[in-house]
């Protein structure tokens, strides 16, 4: 009986409404335990925080989704960030810098979309590889050191700084890129090949899905997202530095498997929830002076946690397959 | 099948192919590098070389099982800082300080078997977890920094680590010892034929009545058990508890380790006297960029393009030799 009148709100927006609970009540909680949390400057910093690593979960969701992983984009961002700061310092216009970075970036991601997709060596190590490979190029540039020459009189960091209607670039930017994922995911059939390819390759290959292009394309968006994020961070900081992605690597998977432990499948909206829910507790840490590193083990802990909510439905079948689908792949080169 | 060659032939097979390529990287840094050649750094290498074997020795069979572990080298950085706190902070005795410190070692191991085994939680997402989670805990426990420690206290590991017989390091002694009982273990037990079954078909296995789960979770148990022991090593040769060991270099140097290793003896199948190989080439060819000074981005991409050749090779032969059964069939 009790049970009742959760039945009549429906299926789907039970998780979103049990996510924005959760939201709201950490953020009653630490506005409590410190005055200035819920001040305009803070949401702001919030905000600004959460776009950049929503960036890297973004790229990374993608991946997630047609049934890989990606552990190189951490890396490979850097390489683009670097780039862009590198050009900037030697007085190229800011947007040819910017997509000189992207490029750097998407050429990664196809390398690494063609090493998986299509020559299909294993995920995990090719992409440990390539990042080590990308890190190695993104110390070329100054030997390591912050490249901070021309940051301030280029304009890049209007990137962070600049205000559309009141609201912060980046947090616009953000919006505008869930927005454009989610209809590529969600609202088009790019999407629906997308997940079938992860779902089941044999599958999703007999159905006529071009199955190496979406690879190639997941791991490519994956790296642009990245490098995206990682230009908005090095702006945020008012100087490229090698390291900007590397934190970024164990929140993004933590966003998208806390995403997809409530919503049962990795999801954009789902996605974004969580990149808010993370971003907001690090936020609250950060006003408390907790050091970094407790925040570093209550990401993972939220990891293990998600994960254990998760596998018994997502992670299972979604990757479960895929181990079980070893024999397929045999065939398939036989053929 | 072919005949299997005699004699001296045998040793020139293609799976031997590494092992010359490591000799003659030794010979020829020798004949050119003055500083190379010295039995100073020969002996280094041997030394460092056997505390990185040790480390991605249980590695090598969890990848060959079909599963990852990245939490290793961060469980080998916890052990070192646990030990170190608990001697420096708490006041333990050093023996005491070791025991704890390798249990807690070997705890994340029991955390990652049970997720991969019983909840089928991909091993590769769950060590991510359990090894930020553990690298976090290193540095809470020394606040961030690294934690110096007497080396007087722990005078027995001290001299295992740095001790010598007739010239030669008894860590690398103790190092081949473990890596030829393992291969016993590995080519000569029922406990090996499991793993490769396990890792050529999960479903064939489980249905020839291997106890898929158990066998899994014990895996994980031992590799961070000897990542553990590492960390211990690695404390007498630091000198001192961190949180990331190598800078965060270990994870990748481990793994290009095992699949340089998977090109040796046992072609296509991570073995152990592959990845001993894999760990001294890598070390003779990172020793000897460091000598020549070369700059870091070199190392890394030294490290990457290695790590990408020997995945590259291990799965396009392996692919020939499945396409060429299927053939046959």
């Amino acid at each position: 009986m009790t049970r009742k009148p959760l039945k009549m709100i429906s299926e789907d927006s039970r998780p979103v409404l049990i996510f924005l609970m959760l939201l709201v009540a950490i953020f009653v909680v630490f506005s409590f335990l410190h005055r200035e949390f819920l001040s305009t400057r803070n949401i702001s910093n919030l905000l600004k925080h959460a776009s950049v690593s929503s960036m890297f979960a973004l790229g990374a969701l993608f991946v997630v989704v047609v049934g890989h992983f990606d552990l190189s984009f951490h890396l490979v961002c850097s390489l683009s960030g670097m780039t862009t700061s590198f050009l900037i310092a030697n007085n190229v216009p800011v947007l040819p810098s910017i997509a000189a970075g992207l490029a750097a970036g998407a050429v990664f991601g196809f390398c690494n979309g063609i090493a998986i997709g299509k020559m299909r060596l294993p995920d995990m190590v090719t992409t440990i590889a390539t990042g080590a490979i990308a890190w190695g190029f993104a110390w070329i540039y100054s030997d390591g050191s912050y490249i901070w020459k021309n940051a301030t009189t280029s304009g890049i960091l209007l990137l962070n700084d600049a205000l559309i209607f009141g609201i912060p670039l980046p947090v616009i930017l953000m919006l505008a890129m869930y927005f454009l994922a989610n209809v590529v995911l969600h609202w088009s059939r790019f999407g629906r090949c997308f997940y079938s390819t992860g779902e089941n390759r044999v599958a999703a290959i007999f159905s006529g899905v071009r199955v190496r292009a979406y690879i190639i394309a997941a791991f490519m968006i994956c790296a642009v997202l990245a490098s995206v994020g990682a230009i908005m961070g090095n702006a945020s900081q008012g100087s490229g530095s090698v390291r900007v992605g590397m934190v970024y690597l164990l929140p993004a998977y933590a966003t998208i498997f806390l995403g997809s432990a409530i919503f049962k499948k990795p999801t954009v909206y789902g996605t974004f929830l969580a990149a808010l829910f993370i971003s907001t507790m690090l936020n609250g840490f950060t006003l408390m002076a907790v050091p970094y590193y407790y925040s570093d083990f209550m990401i993972g802990l939220v990891l293990i946690v998600a994960l254990a909510l998760s596998s018994s439905m997502v992670v299972r079948t979604r990757f479960g397959t895929r181990r079980a689908g070893g024999g397929e792949s045999r065939k398939e080169v036989a053929q | 099948m072919m005949p299997s060659p005699h004699g001296l032939r045998r040793l020139f097979q293609s799976r031997f192919n590494l092992l010359w390529l490591l000799l003659s990287m030794v010979v020829v840094f020798s004949l050119t590098s003055r500083a190379f050649r010295t039995p100073e750094n020969l002996l280094e290498i041997l030394q460092s070389s056997g505390i990185t074997a040790i480390l991605v020795l249980g590695l090598t069979w969890i990848v060959a099982i079909g599963e990852m572990d990245i939490s290793f080298a961060d469980v080998a950085a916890l052990v070192t800082m646990l030990t170190a706190s608990l001697a420096v902070k708490s006041h333990l005795p050093i023996g005491l300080a070791l025991l704890v410190a390798f249990l807690g070692g070997s705890l994340i191991g029991v955390i990652n078997g049970f997720m991969t085994a019983y909840m089928k939680i991909p091993s590769l997402i769950g060590t991510i977890a359990t090894g930020y989670a553990a690298k976090a805990v290193a540095k809470i426990l020394g606040g961030g920094k690294p934690l110096p420690i007497e080396s007087g206290g722990s005078g027995i590991v001290y001299g295992f680590v740095y001790g010598e017989v007739l010239g030669i390091p008894i860590l690398f002694i103790a190092t081949l010892a473990i890596y030829f009982f393992c291969r016993f273990l590995q080519d000569q037990t029922a406990m090996g034929q499991h793993l490769y079954a396990l890792g050529e078909n999960r479903q064939a296995a489980r249905e020839a009545g291997i106890k898929e789960p158990r066998i899994i979770f014990y895996y994980f148990i031992l590799c961070s058990m000897l990542a553990s022991i590492a960390g211990i090593l690695s404390t007498a040769q630091l000198g001192s508890g961190v949180s990331e060991i190598g800078g965060g270099t270990l994870t990748i140097q481990g793994f290009t380790a095992v699949f340089l290793g998977v090109m040796v003896v046992k072609a296509g199948k991570p073995n152990v006297i592959g990845t001993l190989i894999g760990v001294i080439m890598l070390t003779v060819l990172m020793n000897w960029i460091t000598l020549l000074g070369l700059r870091t981005y070199i190392v890394w991409l030294a490290r990457g393009s290695l790590l990408l050749i020997g995945v590259g090779i291990v799965t396009l032969s392996s692919y020939e030799r499945k396409a060429h059964r299927l053939q046959v069939r």
